[in-house]
């Protein structure tokens, strides 16, 4: 279990330190759709729209609290899917490495 | 690499009328992701891998991650690394396609990145054809898994996966309301090609060099590693 809380922790340390790496500008695709000149509605904005937390002012730790809360939710949801793919052994609760 | 909703509309917002472009896109990108999603599950089911649950919690967490750190390329646009070879290469390729999969409606449901209505399509280019690039490495490696050859493999994989993933987007957009009268595929496929031409090589020394590592350092993690070696499908 150790291994697996070392790495999670490598994980969220590489994402605070890469963060103000990331480019703000369009990827491909949305370039090519702003290129087109077409309009470009969103029908679903999300929970937190362009990976922001809109009560938190500062862009940095806005950006970071919206991405450890995805992280924590991707997290959760494949340990889950992980837990319903696992059989179960008779006898005894889902073995964890 | 993400489409986003407004790209594919049910309703034309010129005619008001049903975007006929956009439904058979959808319908036909959700017809051919279900079952391989059914599919999937089944085989990851069927493993019985009593380790696979950590493993797949931490390495979708990694690629959630990786596909958030967006990196400048030519002409004012950006990509990001997509990480389905290596999910393929950690946890086989049913369970990677779940895992990406998992990952992709998180992005849409809670950061709006990559739409609801185009999550079949999003799915189909990135966890399916992700998933499927396990057997790029599969195909290069041959039966010798090792050293250099499993190294050139990946990098071969994930850099074919990379294209192959941006050929199906920029069809799949190409045929949409937003492009079919505006250059169609003729405009989107060779844009989406060239952009992630470049990034696969990015994507590809990533891939590798994780890859690589892992096998050096924890191979008893990686199950896809485990089934090109002869483990259980």
């Amino acid at each position: 279990m150790k291994i697996q809380i070392i790495i999670v922790a490598f994980i969220v340390v590489a994402f605070a330190l890469f963060l103000p790496f990331a480019s703000k500008s369009p990827d491909g695709l949305q370039k090519l759709v702003a290129d087109s000149g077409n309009q470009h509605t969103q029908s679903w904005n999300g929970l937190m729209s362009g990976y922001s937390v809109a009560a938190v002012a500062d862009p940095y730790v806005s950006t970071f609290l919206a991405g450890l809360s995805g992280i924590v939710a991707v997290m959760v949801t494949t340990f889950l899917l992980g837990v319903a793919v696992t059989p179960k052994k008779k006898g005894e609760s889902v073995k964890q490495i | 690499m993400h489409i986003n909703d407004g790209i594919f509309n049910l309703i034309n917002p010129v005619t008001n009328g049903v975007s006929f472009p956009d439904v058979a896109v959808l319908s036909v990108t959700w017809a051919i992701t279900i079952p391989f999603l059914v599919f999937a599950w089944k085989k990851t089911k069927s493993l019985g891998n009593h380790t696979l649950t950590a493993t797949l919690s931490i390495s979708s967490a990694l690629v959630f991650v990786a596909q958030l750190i967006n990196f400048p390329v030519v002409g004012g646009t950006t990509v990001h690394v997509l990480g389905a070879t290596l999910l393929a290469m950690i946890l086989g390729p049913f369970a990677a396609m779940l895992s990406m999969t998992i990952v992709l409606l998180m992005q849409a449901f809670f950061f709006a990145d990559g739409g609801l209505l185009a999550f079949g399509a999003n799915t189909l280019n990135m966890a399916v054809i992700g998933g499927l690039s396990f057997f790029f490495v599969k195909f290069f490696a041959g039966k010798s898994v090792d050293g250099s050859r499993l190294a050139i493999s990946v990098f071969a994989a994930s850099w074919v996966a990379s294209i192959l993933t941006a050929l199906a987007t920029g069809f799949e957009v190409g045929f949409s309301s937003t492009f079919i009268n505006g250059g169609g595929i003729a405009l989107t496929v060779p844009s989406m090609v060239g952009i992630y031409a470049m990034e696969g090589l990015v994507e590809a020394v990533v891939t590798t060099a994780l890859v690589t590592s892992l096998v050096r350092l924890q191979p008893r993690f990686m199950v896809g590693l485990d089934m090109l070696r002869g483990g259980k499908w």
